[in-house]
């Protein structure tokens, strides 16, 4: 059997083939095309597709009626349109900061928008990880400087008090459990 | 450690055991996980991610009556990787990622969990044949003795949060690989496909190429993660790829009566290929294999098992054949080498 060349670089052999069922479609690449092909499809084909279908009409209403705040994950700053072009969320925060957009978007690819399986694990609520502080903590401060920018000085201090009271159990914790993980 | 493992032998799923062993090479199980307190993929800080790898590591390492072994990704050269994907341990973009990431594998290698791909945790359960219960009931016991450790992304609306809605709910995939000779040859293959993406299953040809992949093999998993109990998905998957075996077996009995000749012709060329070639691409190897496998089971080859050549599947991949010359290889060294293992490998 004589070496095909890789089709996107026309230089290599073809080593990787495939056979996608689903478009009828064939590749035969080698190993370097390969993987840059797939590291850009971040998202499987199909599963963009659906995203962008059900994303854009939406989008493109928008613009004709009055120019909305796009949705932000106020964790991770993740924007709708960044979700929508990577077809990833960026922290467990977005699923609450998009809730309003996701219904559609879970029924179209589940059929469903709520889940069924199985419950959290028991006593998940007791454990922690060397990140729940931090996040806790990065969540205070973000409220700490809205409140102050919004001139809400008593929820400020307030904030300002859990602030510290984290901080000191987090001490306290770190002392006598060594710190927990390695960094 | 991992290498030391990889240098030991192959996994427990090949093994050509388990219920319909002589369709489906493999049953697979993955559930997606991730860790309260950190970003997902695309948004967590390098500094993090150490630290969250050395945090996983610890948890896994010390779970009780497990036996994991470890290997940070970049320890590993891209031979050791390759073959980490050749075995179904990690995926093609795991191997080729970059950052903090690792791999643990149970010997056997019927356990694995890849750390920080694309969602914190991929836990993986492989069994040989087709037995999605058992493959579950495994999942299950590995990631309850997880979660009595580890925290994880939940929300009670969308059960257990990961990266990619297509996941979120259960994060539960069922997989397995089925070979399928019978339908590729009868040109219904397509139509098996459509039937499955009616009732949300995804096909797949695996290796492949042209309109049918040179192995026959083809892999059909859940789409749906969401609004569903785990036990129906895993019921229903097992019904879906037991009426495909039934259909695949129908037609190889069918093809035995009306062409019988054809069939043992091809089988016996492809073991004269196989026995006699001095230079041999992947994918010629890859179906002279299939017919090799198909012949098995209708009783036109003898004096080969099905687990060796579940084995041979894997030896002649291009990561295994470059571990066997103990270096990198290019192509043509690769296809000399593969058809003299195969010369040595054939009864």
């Amino acid at each position: 059997m004589s070496h095909q060349l890789c089709q996107m670089c026309h230089k290599n052999p073809a080593t990787v083939h495939e056979y996608i069922v689903a478009e009828k479609k064939e590749n035969h690449l080698c190993e370097e095309c390969y993987r840059k092909l797939h590291q850009q499809e971040v998202t499987p084909v199909i599963q963009l597709e659906i995203l962008q279908k059900l994303l854009f009409p939406g989008a493109a209403q928008e613009k004709g009626t009055k120019k909305k705040k796009e949705l932000v994950c106020p964790f991770c700053g993740m924007r709708l349109s960044e979700f929508k072009r990577l077809g990833r969320f960026g922290c467990p925060d977005c699923y609450g900061a998009f809730a309003k957009v996701l219904d559609p978007i879970l029924e179209s690819i589940h059929d469903a928008s709520r889940h069924v399986g199985a419950d959290r694990p028991r006593k998940q609520e007791e454990l922690t990880t060397p990140g729940t502080f931090r996040m806790k903590k990065e969540k205070l401060q973000r409220a700490l400087q809205e409140a102050v920018q919004k001139e809400h000085y008593e929820e400020a201090a307030r904030i300002r008090d859990e602030i510290k009271g984290l901080e000191e159990e987090e001490q306290e914790k770190g002392e006598t459990a060594g710190g927990e993980g390695e960094s | 450690m991992i290498p030391t493992l990889l240098a030991q032998g192959e996994g427990e799923w090949l093994q050509g055991e388990g219920p319909e062993s002589d369709v489906v090479m493999s049953t697979r199980i993955r559930l997606a996980r991730n860790v309260q307190g950190y970003r997902f993929s695309t948004r967590i800080e390098i500094g993090e991610s150490q630290e969250l790898l050395g945090f996983l590591r610890e948890k896994i390492l010390s779970l009780p009556d497990r036996n994991f072994l470890w290997a940070d990704l970049r320890d590993l050269g891209p031979i050791e990787r390759q073959i980490l994907v050749e075995r179904h341990l990690i995926s093609r973009e795991h191997a080729a990622g970059d950052g903090p990431r690792g791999v643990a594998v149970e010997p056997g290698e019927k356990l694995g969990i890849m750390v920080l791909e694309e969602d914190h945790l991929r836990l993986q359960v492989l069994i040989s044949g087709l037995d999605v219960e058992k493959a579950w009931r495994e999942m299950s016991a590995l990631s309850s003795g997880l979660a009595e450790r580890i925290p994880f992304a939940w929300d009670e609306r969308f059960g257990f949060l990961t990266a990619c809605p297509t996941n979120v709910g259960t994060g539960l995939r069922v997989s397995a690989m089925l070979h399928l000779p019978g339908l590729v040859i009868s040109r219904q293959i397509e139509k098996a496909n459509q039937t499955a993406q009616k009732i949300h299953m995804a096909v797949r040809g695996l290796y492949g190429e042209g309109s049918r992949p040179a192995s026959d093999l083809f892999q059909i998993s859940n789409q749906v993660t969401l609004g569903r109990t785990e036990a129906d998905l895993c019921a229903e998957f097992q019904e879906v790829v037991e009426k495909i075996v039934a259909w695949e077996r129908e037609t190889r009995n069918q093809l035995l009566a009306e062409r019988r000749t054809e069939l043992e012709d091809q089988a016996s060329r492809s073991l004269g290929i196989l026995e006699r070639a001095r230079t041999m691409t992947s994918e010629e190897a890859l179906q002279h294999l299939s017919r090799l496998r198909l012949g098995i089971h209708l009783g036109l080859v003898e004096n080969l098992s099905l687990a060796k050549l579940n084995r041979i599947f894997l030896w002649v991949q291009p990561g295994h054949i470059q571990k066997e010359a103990g270096k990198a290889l290019d192509p043509q060294e690769r296809d000399i080498l593969r058809a003299e293992k195969l010369r040595e490998l054939m009864p």
